[in-house]
This record gives C-alpha cells, structure tokens and sequence, in this order.
C-alpha cells in the first residue's frame, strides 16, 4: 500500500497522478483507514489469515469480486465511472484484494485534499462509513479480491451533495474523527447498541401506525432520524439491520428478544397477545417488522418521495430523450422496489405507475427510433434497448398490479393505502392470534400481494380460467427460498378442485404431485406419510386419467406451447396432447420415499408394520403405471417400472407375494404380465425377468438377472441359480457397477450359500458364503447395518450416502442365520479335514479363516461354560465332532435356536444331523487310523448309527479320493489301514515340491502380468477387492487340489489353467472335484 | 561382521606394490628369456591357479577342524607367466558374533603380525587371495563378494578366492574352485547400482557374479613318491600270516564310497528349503519396495499434474501460474531397491540344487548297482 496526495492534474485517472507529497500511515490511521497486508500465497494461508481478521474485527459476511473488462462488457466504463464519483456509504467499505490493484481517493479532514491510496495484492483496507472517497483501477485495469462488511452486504454508494453532508454516518464519522477514538466510528459495540435501542422504542412508541424497514431507513434517513445524538447513528442503524436481515449471529439475536420482553413489560393484553402470535412465529421478517414499525417514523413516506424524486429525474431524462440516464435510474428505482418487497410490502402505485408510462414512451421512442435512426448515439441506443428488457421484465413481474391499474388507476391507489391499515387490522384481531402460524403467515402474503383478495383470509379465487395462471405463478416460486410449500400444495389441491378439462386436471396433477415430492427439500429426511399417500393418489389419479383417454399424453420432452392456453387434442395436428411430465420418475420417486421412510421408521414398532401396510397401494400403482406404459408402448419408462414391480417382490415368500398381486389385480388397470390362477409366482417373476432381459438397458438386465438368482435361490432351486449366476459371469463385472447392484449382488450371493445350505449342499454352501464372511462386514455389504470403522472415520457425507443405501427391515436377510450356516458348514468340511492332516505347515492353511479363528479362541478359554450364543453353540459342537461325539455334536447343533427361522426347519435339522455322522465317521477314521490295523465296519456302523451300505460307501470313497491309506476287506468286512510313514528325508522333498511349485506359479504370475497377457485379472484388479477375490479362488483351487490328495497330474496347474480357474471363479473347483 | 570383515582384510594387506626405487631408476635390459617371467606391471593376465599340495591339505584340515560352517585363511604366493602359484597359507581366526570392531581390529592385528612373521623366516608373504569353506556349494554370500571385491581393488591381478566345499570331501572327493569377481559386477559394484535395470545392463545372473579360473593341484615329486607307495601293498612284516592278512595296505580298501549318505541329503534338502524361504522372503520385501515406490512415484505425478492443470485454469483465469515446485523435495521417492541380495540367494539355491542333482544321481547309481547285485 501506497498513499500520497492527488495531484489534481488532469489525464486518465488510472494513472498514479502522484503529487510527490507522500502521507504518513498515521495519517490514515487519523482518518479512521484501517490497512492490514496478508500476502497473497498460494498455499491458501491468507484465506486462513483473512478469516482470523474477520473473526477479531468481526466482519461477518465476504464475498468474491472479480472486476475485469470480460466480466462485465459494455457496463465495465459506466461502472467504473460509478465508483469514481465521490460518495459515501453507510457502511465500512472493507476490501481485500488478491489480484490487480486500485486506488482509493479519500477526502482528508478538514483540508478535504484528495488523498490516493494505491492498494495491490495483498491489501486489506478497511474504508471507515460516512467518509467521502471514490475509487478507481489503476494500469492493470483490473482487481480481484474479497469484499467483506460488517453485517449485512450493503454497497449503496450516496453520492456527495448537501443531503449526505447531514448523512448521520457522516456527522458519526466527523464526530469520531474530533474525539479521536477510532473504534467508534467504525466498530459498534453491542452494550451501546443496547442501551440505545432503549431510547429509540421509547421514541417509537409514541406513533405505531407506521409500518417500516430498515432498509427503508437506510435509504431515506435523512432526518428521521437526525434528532438522536450522532454518536448512536451506527449502533442504531446497525441493530436496525440485524434485526431486519437474515443473519443469525448471536448477539443480533439477542437484541429482537430483549425488545421484545421490555415490550411485554410496558405493553398491555393486547401486546400480550400479537407477541404470542409472533412467539410462534419463526419468521424473522415479521418480528423486524413489527419492532421497527414502532421505532421509525413515517419512514415510507420519505421513501416514497425518494422514489418519485427518481421518478422526476427519470421524466426530465425522458424530456431530452438521455436513455442512459434512465436505465441508470430505473435500476435505482427497481431496487428499492425490490427492496420494499422483500419486506413484503406492497409494492406502491407509483413505481406501478411509472412502469406503464415508460412502457409507453419507450413504445413511442422505439416507433420514432425507427424512422430517425441517426438521431440517437449509440450508448443511448444502447441504454434503450436495456431499457425496453428491464420494462418487460418488469411488467412481466407485476403483471397483475399493471392490469389493475390499468383498469382503474386511482382505485388500485385507494388499495394500496388501504392494504397496511388492513394488515394492522388482522394482526391485531385476537382471532387471528390463535391461528396457526402457517394460516397467519398466508394472511399476510395474501394481503399484501394480492390487492383482489378478501380480508378474511380465505385464500385467492380460484377459478378453472385462472389456473394457468396461478399454475405459472406456483411453477415461478417453486425452489425459491421463502416459498412457502405447505401454501402451494394448498393453492395446487384447490386448483385441482376447480379443474374442468382433462388437460387442465392433468397439469394440475403434475404440478401438485412435484410440487409434494418438493415439500421435503432435506434429503435425509423422508416425507410425511400423509403427503405420500395423497401423492400416491394422485399418481394413480393421473394415470387414470391418461389412460382413459389416450388423446392425452405426457412425455418427458415435447414441443414447446404455451402454458397459459388450454389445450385440447381437436386443435393439435395429430390429435394427442402432448404434456411435458414424467409419470416414470413420480412412480420411481414414489417408491424411493416409500424406502426412506422405512429406513427412518424404527422397524420394530407398529408404525412399521402400518407403514409396510402401504406397499400393497404402492405395488398397485407401480402396476397401474405397468398397464399405462403397456398400452402407450413406451418400452424404457415401462422396463423401469418393471423392474420397480420386480424389486418389490423378488425376495418374497410366495404368500406375500400373492397378496400383493391379489391387491394389484383388485385395481381397474392390470398390467398383461400378472399372477392369475395358472401361473405361479415363479412364473411371473420369470416372465418379469425376461421382460427385462429383452429391454437393452444393461444395468435393468444385470439388476434382473440378480433378483431372478435370488429368487431361485429363494425357492430352493440352487442349481439354476448357481448356473444363472456362473453364466451371467457377473462375478467379474459386478465390481464395476454401482453400489445398489452391489448389494443386490452381495444378497444374492448369500441367498444362493444359504439355498445350498438349506438342500444340505454343505461344501458349496461353505464356499459360497466363504467369500462375504472373510471380510468381516457382513451387514456393510448386505446394506442392513453400518460398519463400524476403527480405523479411520466416515466423513459425514460418506455416512449419509451409507445410511441412504440401507435396506428396509423387512428386507434384510438375518445375518445372524446366515453365520450359522455359514459356520454349521465351515465345522462340517474343517474338521475332518483338521483331523486328517498332521505336520504344522498344513494346519496353518485354513479353508474358513473365520471358523478356525472362532475354533482357536474356543481352544485358549480355560472353561467352557453351557453355550449360550450360536456360536458358542457351534463351536462346542465342533469339538465334540473332533472327539467323535457325533451324538453330542448334533444335540447341541440341534439347540440352536435361530434355526426356527428357516423355512422348513425340520427337514433341516434332519439334513444336519445326518451330515453330523457321516462327518463324524470321516473325522473318526482320520483321527484313528494310525492306531487300529484293522476297523470292523459293523462297529462303525453301530458307533454312528449308519446304515452299513453308508459306511461302506463312505470308506471306499475315502480310500479312492487318497484320504485314506486302507483297503477295503469285503469277506472280513473290516478297513485294512496301511498306514505308511515317511522319513524325514521324504517330508522334505514332498515340502520342497510345493514351495517350488509355488515359486514357479509366482513366475508365471509376474511374466504373465509384464507381458500383458494377464487381462483377465488386469482388467478386474481395480481394487484390493478384486485382488482378494483372486487370493480366495486361488485358496479355493488349492482345497480342490487338497481333495485329490496331492496325487497325480499336477501338470495340469500350469499358468494357464491357473488363469481360467480365475476367471470362472468357483466353476472351477466344482469340476476339479467331479474329475 | 560381513563387510567389516572385509574391511579389516583390506586394511592390513600391503599397498600396491607401485615403483621399486623411486631413488635410482636405472633400468636393466630384461633377457629375453625372462621376460614372460619378470612381469612388473602384471600386463599377463592370468590363465590357471597353481595350488600347492602343502595348501590343500592346510585347507582341508583347517577346514575340516574348524566348529564353524565358514572358515577363511590368506593364500600367499606369486604369479608366474599367468599362473597364479599359491605357495602357502595360513587360517585367520573365527569370530563369531563377537564385539565388532573388537574382533575386526584383532583379526588385522593377527593378520600383519603372521605376514610380518612370515616374512621373518624368508617364507612368501605376498597375500594373492584367500581360502573360505563351504557346504553343499553354496559359497555365495554377501561377505564374499564384499572381500574379494576388496582384493580385486589391491592385490596384484586381483587376487582369487579358492572356495573349498567340505561336504564333498567327505564324501571323498576333495572340492576346490577358484574363482575372481567378473568385469560386469565390478562394475556394478563399483557404482553400487544393483537396480534392476543395471542388471539387465550388465547381465548379471548369479552365475555371471564370478568367473571361475581353471586350477590345478601341484605336488613336489617327493610327496608324489611318498603317495604311490601309500597305494602300494606291502608285504607284512610277520612272516607266518594267513594269506588275506599277507599284504597290507596303508590305505586299506573302503567302501564307504558306497554309503548313500541319506544324512547329507536330508541336510541338502533343509538348506534349499532354507534359502528359497529366503529368497521368497526377499522377494517380498522387494516387491513391497516397489509397491511403495510405485505409490509414491503416482502420488507425485498426480500432484504435478494437477498442479499443471491448476496453472492452466489459473493462466486461463489471468492469474500468474504457481511455480513448479520441485516435486523431490515434497515426496521422498525411496530408492530403488538393490537385488544383489536375491541374485546370491538365486545363486545359493542353484548350488544346493546341482549339489541335491549330483548326489542323488550318484545315488541313484549306487542303488541300481545294489539292485543288479541282488538280482543275482
């Protein structure tokens, strides 16, 4: 930073124009500038400084400005110039500038010489309020930077004249320049601000008719005012804004509430009761409104004459046809309009006025424009044709008061003097009070907007030519931020009353179901239940509608027409009207918030259950949009909404799925693919499926394919699963898709282990569900729980999206079931596995990590108490079948009680208990063998209660697969054991084989993976995931080579058959074994 | 202990012999004769190892006495006309996990104090190279490499290892190679780059470390003599004896050539599964190096490139570009790793394999031969 006097020479002003005087910083410092230097780097750090900056000096808003040729085009001069006429503001100007540089020109008190201030990156300067200066570029001719206020954003330059003089900013800062005390000026203190709020109500109360806001104040204070000391101008005008704007720091809070118990104090029962009206309601525009209402004076009114002063100006610019000088004052003029709206004030007659006189000349000027061209220059040009935009817009924008006052301009004057005494009226009508807050607040929108409504409050006159109307008024606010959406819906649900036509029920219907989908803007929150069922009405209403008559319909795109004309399928070329909707997305969306409250409902109370009631109506509709979809032929919405039908009764039972169909089929609309008396639900969920198939959208036909799987699955049916799943090869693909067809994978997978398990597939029950259970987050990739991460956190956006993804209760697959199984079958391959190898190394490798790391913690506990979990359940079994207890065994794996939950439990417990003995048997002999020469298999037969053929079968299959060294002795009827034992030197050779067969399988791994070759795990070893899953199938080849016992042709296991082993995932060990 | 070892051995040796008499250089005209013998400048590479028989068997007993698995010695000698003679030799001491610097400064002091006494009684005391035993052939290590690469840089010709393989000898057939480091890996020594790239450069294997130098074993005539009349038969001193016991040998006949010596195979067989569980250990650490390095080297190409994009938008923008940081200084990229360690690994499992191939071959043999004996 720079400083020094102007040189007062004429030239461009972006030049330095330094006089050679230089000024002190002190004497900044005396003018109440304050400067800091946070240099600019790129690291960021300045933000991090200019945020400590802010946080002491208490700056509380900043934004971004970036001031270049480009960005602002033809504007850039006249905004330029702008600033460099000598102002004020009413604020600090604090800026802080990060590329470019500028000059401020500051008046020196009392000399009033130009002091140029020349500020560069990394300037913060703080320009105090009320101080006159002006600012400009310097060569660079451009500046970026942030602009930071106190409070709320204000910027409104006053230009120097003798009002500004008497500006109470000014007089504040002149008066903090005489006392010196530089924080006075500049920076408010809350405790002053208090204690003169005190002596400003007690001035305001004395008249409270007038109706105010602050930014009124701000604008048009000239004297309002200018009675109170100075000194109290900032605190005042600042509290004043506070209360007025949104911004929520604390003690801005405080002040509106203090006032308001200083006013319960002095107030009467009256006071008493708006202020309970006002306790309940939250908006803050209200409570301003009514504390400034009794501070400022006919404020209004000044404002109002500032306006028609503008307006003045605006007609003498009219007169010498200076276009320029009008666009710039009707931009000031649509400010303060905006401004008073914002205060939702009516918007006065005059600016109304105005706009209908323009629109007039600027029609005359445009028609005389056209046969004198040459007359006007080309900025004024310029500034005409911005000025035929901004009138547009503007009459656009209040059309309705325009209409009206063009109707009768003196009665819509009448109105709007009226309308504030009308508002003082129904405010203070207790009756009024007592309503609820959404009502009061309707009041108040409808008499201060809408002139024609009536004052007791009951809502606009909706009639069927209107609804185009009010429809378009709806769609404008929709998004915005005060809309209110309680009210739309209101306005929407009457149109919908009042809708004659088709058409005109069909955009209502539209309208009002998006705009109850909108009422919710909060994505983790679900909507309320009430809303969705009438918004699931309405859809079955429109489809309805739609689909009786089908010269109406609504589509995603279409040509574009006119909102405000009724349209019927007479005048349209080919007979149809077409309606720009989607039905798809409404159904879609309907679905999503059905899940949203399930996931937010707790799944164990009735509400639950009542909720999960709904989804026979949601199928329904789901159905009735099938049926619409059928008959209009449009294949994508309609594969969309199949598969919609098909998630909700893929993973059912029979019986609810019938229930639901039954409810589907109870509609008027049934879709062509539906359950009737000869088809069975499997059959419909094929039928859906194929549908599905046919349809090209890959991610409907993988998501297809997945819930037909588990519905095969479901059904008992694992090998069509199995061979479904294998043939999709979706094991390779899946871990590209996206995380919901991940879990449906993930379900899917974990339903086949436990079909497998449930047909008493016990091995592949093992490795199916092997996969999912050495992760350890089982309920993460189910989608029924959130993990708990010990290492690092979620961020509370990845925790959303995880919570989001979660599954309905009523969905989950019981985790607690699937571990049984998982580890009921793990116990019955390991162990008699476990018992039959016998050096270290081979016991390391585990096939069930999890299994065998419960089995070891069970192994170090000192006692054993009675199991009480399912797992202390499983695991004292498993010991018991390790000691051949194979009775023992079965009564405990029977005694666990989770089983009950599977369907079909008996046969079940059947099917376990008899795997038990013929574990049991094939642990006794591995176990055993080395102690007996000789085994009778009639006492086999009786320790393990199996029918002698079994035990047979179960000997000669042990002895042909090489688990075991015995033959079989037919005419004794014994198992011969020829047990052979290797010495020392054999061991060592048989180890030294693996490791160099290990060793040669790395090599072709890594020349494999340098040459390239390898695509078929390059291509799917995008994450530590895709290389588990190699790890576990290489396990897995390894168990099936284990089987065969180690025997014969390990040829076969070259790279090659290494990689398709790979590839086809489990496919492969199956066929190893069956070999 | 490795390198240090090697350390000490190189501070005592003797510095390069370099002028003779810096006071009077008057030069003599070398005959002709003797010109291949007088070889100041060591301009004749040498083409054989002479050892001399006393050496052998001072090897084979230090060798075969020792508790320890590896014993080292000096081999002193001269070379003549390309050939290395090694005259004598001495053992230097074991020490076994001992203080370090302790044993190192005592194994120098041993060292000068046996060359200068050697010197004393007028035997050689040029040190040409040294001596280490080994078992099953695997005499690869990194102590090794380290002291004959010490030698290569003092001694005259670079000195030679002779490696001395104990298992053999008692299976009867005494074992020893000579061997000096290969051109390639001084090279890549000297550099001390054994990246995988300088190995490629230098095609270095474990079995392109060392070459091997022919050698022979030389036995005064005397003891030649002596030995034949070792293998004779003689006729016993007592006269009156049964036929059998008539002739007497000093070496009695043995068999125990037909002994398959199981307990040395399941030995060989231990050590190869030790040195590939070494090996694969190795090898794993290296591919965690490189997995590192390859994450590091990604993360600072990511960050170069974002920083290039964000120039980009920021010069789009008008804003003067951010400099381009040195990217070395923010992320330490680990060096890349040295595979010399897996490349003698390589070369110790090669070794326990030919020694497993060979005696087993030798066995099978024996075992036919045994086969065919009872078949008849």
């Amino acid at each position: 930073m720079r400083a020094y006097y102007f040189d007062n020479l004429p030239g461009d002003v972006r030049l330095p124009h330094d006089s050679g005087r230089p000024v002190d910083p002190s004497k900044l410092d005396s003018l109440n500038i304050l400067y800091w230097h946070v240099p600019v780097d790129s690291e960021g750090g300045w933000e991090m400084r200019i945020d400590e900056l802010s946080l002491e000096n208490n700056f509380k808003c900043q934004d971004k400005i970036d001031v270049t040729k480009e960005a602002f085009g033809d504007k850039y001069e006249d905004i330029l110039k702008e600033f460099f006429d000598e102002h004020l503001h009413e604020d600090d100007e604090i800026r802080y500038v990060v590329k470019g540089g500028g000059y401020y020109d500051v008046r020196e008190h009392p000399k009033d010489d130009w002091i140029r201030v020349h500020i560069e990156s990394g300037d913060l300067i703080a320009v105090p309020k009320g101080i006159y200066h002006r600012f400009m570029l310097d060569e660079q001719d451009t500046i970026a930077g942030l602009r930071l206020w106190r409070d709320v954003p204000n910027w409104t330059p006053l230009p120097r004249s003798d009002k500004t003089d008497k500006n109470p900013y000014r007089l504040g800062y002149l008066k903090a320049l005489q006392s010196g005390s530089r924080g006075e000026g500049l920076i408010a203190r809350v405790g002053n601000a208090i204690s003169n709020f005190v002596l400003l109500k007690q001035a305001g109360d004395s008249d409270s008719d007038s109706e105010e806001s602050e930014e009124e104040l701000m604008t048009s204070d000239e004297e309002a005012p200018a009675a109170k000391p100075a000194t109290t101008k900032p605190a005042m005008s600042r509290f004043l804004r506070t209360g007025g704007s949104d911004s929520s720091s604390s003690e801005s809070d405080e002040e509106p509430e203090e006032s308001e118990e200083e006013e319960e104090e002095e107030g009467g029962a009256k006071e008493t009761k708006k202020k309970s009206r006002f306790l309940r309601s939250d908006s803050e525009d209200e409570e301003s409104d009514e504390d400034v209402k009794r501070v400022v004076k006919s404020a209004r009114d000044k404002r109002l004459d500032e306006m028609e002063a503008t307006g003045k100006v605006m007609d003498n610019a009219l007169k010498i046809n200076d276009w320029v000088a009008i666009s710039t004052e009707f931009d000031k003029l649509t400010r303060m309009v905006q401004r008073q709206q914002n205060m939702s004030e009516p918007i006065p007659p005059f600016y109304i006025r105005s706009l209908v006189s323009l629109e007039s000349s600027l029609n005359t000027a445009l028609s005389k424009e056209k046969e004198a061209k040459k007359k006007m220059n080309a900025s004024n040009a310029r500034a005409l044709t911005a000025m035929k935009q901004k009138v547009k817009k503007g009459v656009k924008e209040y059309e309705r008061e325009v209409k009206l006052f063009q109707e009768d301009p003196e009665a819509f004057e009448r109105a709007y003097a009226a309308a504030p005494s009308a508002a003082e009226i129904a405010a203070s009508r207790p009756k009024k009070a007592k309503k609820p807050v959404i009502d009061g607040e309707d009041d108040q929108a409808g008499t201060d907007e809408f002139t024609h409504v009536g004052k007791g409050g009951k809502g606009m006159q909706f009639s069927a030519d209107g609804i185009f109307k009010n429809l378009q008024l709806v769609q404008q606010a929709r998004g915005k931020k005060n809309t209110d959406r309680a009210d739309q819906i209101r306005i929407l649900e009457k149109l919908l009353q009042v809708a004659e036509t088709p058409y005109q029920r069909i955009r209502v219907l539209l309208a009002l179901i998006s705009s109850r989908f909108d009422y919710n803007s909060s994505v983790a929150s679900h909507m309320p239940i009430d809303l969705w069922l009438s918004a699931q009405r309405e859809i079955d209403q429109l489809i309805h509608v739609i689909f009786n008559d089908p010269s109406y319909s609504v589509q995603e795109t279409t040509e574009d027409y006119d909102e405000f004309v009724e349209r019927s399928p007479a005048d349209e070329k080919d007979g149809i009207v077409r309606i720009r909707g989607s039905i798809i997305s409404f159904v879609d969306r309907l679905d999503d918030e059905f899940t949203k409250s399930l996931q937010n409902l707790d799944p164990h109370g009735t509400e639950y259950v009542d909720r999960l009631k709904d989804e026979k109506s949601l199928y329904r509709t789901i159905c009735r949009a099938q049926a619409l979809y059928e008959k209009t032929l449009q294949s994508d919405p309609l594969a969309r909404v199949i598969m919609r039908r098909l998630e909700h009764i893929y993973s059912k039972p029979d019986t609810v799925l019938q229930a639901l169909e039954a409810a589907a089929a109870a509609s008027d609309l049934s879709p062509s693919i539906s359950l009737n008396d000869n088809t069975s639900p499997s059959n419909l969920i094929h039928a859906l499926c194929v549908h599905l198939y046919q349809s090209g959208n890959t991610l409907l036909r993988t998501r297809a394919v997945l819930s037909h799987i588990y519905h095969h699955a479901l059904q008992n049916d694992f090998h069509t699963a199995r061979d479904m799943l294998l043939m999709s090869h979706l094991q390779e693909t899946v871990y590209s898709a996206d995380v919901a067809t991940q879990i449906l994978y993930n379900r899917s997978v974990v339903q086949l282990g436990l079909c497998a398990f449930r047909c008493g597939l016990i091995k592949e029950s093992q490795a199916t569900l092997q996969d999912i259970f050495t992760t350890q987050r089982v309920k993460e990739l189910l989608a029924q729980g959130v993990h708990q991460q010990r290492f690092q956190t979620l961020t509370p956006e990845q925790e959303k999206a995880e919570k989001q993804r979660q599954l309905p209760f009523h969905m989950h697959i019981n985790t607690e079931l699937l571990e049984a199984a998982f580890l009921v079958s793990s116990m019955l391959v390991e162990i008699p596995i476990l018992s039959s190898i016998d050096t270290e190394e081979q016991k390391r490798k585990a096939i069930s990590k999890p299994f065998r790391r419960l089995l070891d913690f069970a192994d170090r506990q000192v006692f054993t108490g009675p199991p009480e979990s399912t797992r202390d359940h499983i695991m004292q079994a498993s010991k018991a079948l390790q000691k051949g207890q194979w009775e023992q065994c079965r009564d405990l794996i029977h005694g666990i009680k989770i089983w009950d939950l599977m369907p079909e439990s008996a046969a079940v417990k059947e099917m376990l208990a008899r795997r038990i003995q013929e574990e049991g048997l094939r642990t006794y002999l591995f176990t055993y063998a080395p102690q007996y020469k000789t085994v009778s298999l009639s006492l086999l037969s009786r320790t393990f209660s199996l029918p002698l053929r079994s035990v047979t079968s179960i000997v000669s299959k042990m002895i042909w697969s090489e688990e075991l060294l015995a033959s079989l002795d037919q005419s004794a009827g014994v198992v011969i054991f020829n047990r052979v034992e290797f010495t020392r030197a054999q061991q060592l050779a048989l180890t030294l084989a693996e490791k160099v067969g290990n060793l040669v399988e790395q090599n072709e791994k890594t020349l494999d993976f340098r040459l390239g070759g390898g695509s078929g795990w390059t291509e799917r070893a995008d994450g530590t995931k895709g290389d588990k899953r190699n790890e576990q199938t290489q396990e897995r080849r390894g168990r099936g080579e284990r089987t065969r016992g180690g025997s014969g042709a390990r040829g076969a296991r070259g790279g090659r058959g290494g990689r398709f082993a790979q590839g086809l995932g489990n496919q492969m060990p199956a066929s190893q074994r069956a070999r | 202990m490795a390198t240090s070892m090697a350390a000490a051995l190189a501070a005592s040796l003797p510095a390069p012999q370099t002028a003779p008499s810096p006071a009077a250089p008057t030069y003599e005209a070398i005959p002709a004769s003797m010109s291949r013998v007088i070889d100041i400048e060591a301009d004749i590479p040498l083409t054989g190892v002479q050892l001399d028989g006393m050496v052998v068997s001072k090897i084979i007993k230090h060798s075969s006495d020792s508790h320890a698995a590896v014993v080292h010695g000096l081999l002193l000698g001269l070379d003549l006309d390309g050939t290395l003679e090694v005259s004598n030799s001495f053992p230097l001491p074991h020490h076994s996990n001992d203080d370090d610097d302790k044993s190192t400064k005592s194994a120098a002091r041993y060292q000068a104090s046996m060359l200068r006494s050697l010197k004393e009684v007028r035997a050689d005391d040029s040190v040409v190279g040294f001596y280490q035993s080994t078992t099953m052939g695997a005499f690869f290590s990194q102590t090794l490499i380290d002291t004959q690469a010490i030698h290569q840089g003092k001694l005259r010709h670079g000195g030679v290892v002779i490696v001395h393989d104990v298992s053999q000898t008692t299976q009867g057939n005494a074992s020893f190679r000579a061997f000096r480091l290969s051109k390639a890996f001084l090279d890549a020594y000297k550099r001390n780059n054994f990246s995988t790239q300088s190995l490629i450069n230098h095609r270095l294997t474990f079995s392109s470390v060392l070459e091997e130098v022919p050698l022979q074993v030389r036995t005064n005539p005397l003891v030649n003599a002596f030995l034949s009349t070792l293998k004779e038969p003689r006729r016993s001193a007592l006269p009156s004896t049964h036929p059998a016991d008539a002739f007497s040998s000093a070496l009695p006949p043995t068999f125990s050539s037909l002994d398959l010596g199981n307990a040395a195979l399941t030995k060989n067989l231990e050590h190869t599964i030790e040195a590939m569980d070494s090996y694969k250990i190795e090898e794993g650490n290296l591919a965690y190096l490189s997995r590192q390095i390859a994450r590091e080297k990604a993360r600072a190409e990511s960050y170069t490139a974002k920083r290039k994009e964000e120039n980009v938008s920021r010069v789009a923008q008008g804003l003067a570009p951010l400099p381009e940081e040195d990217v070395s200084r923010l992320f330490k990229i680990p060096p890349e790793p040295s595979r010399l360690e897996s490349v003698l690994l390589l070369g110790q499992v090669d070794a326990y394999a030919k020694a497993l191939e060979g005696t087993s071959s030798t066995n099978l043999v024996k075992m036919y031969a045994a086969r065919a004996d009872s078949s008849l």
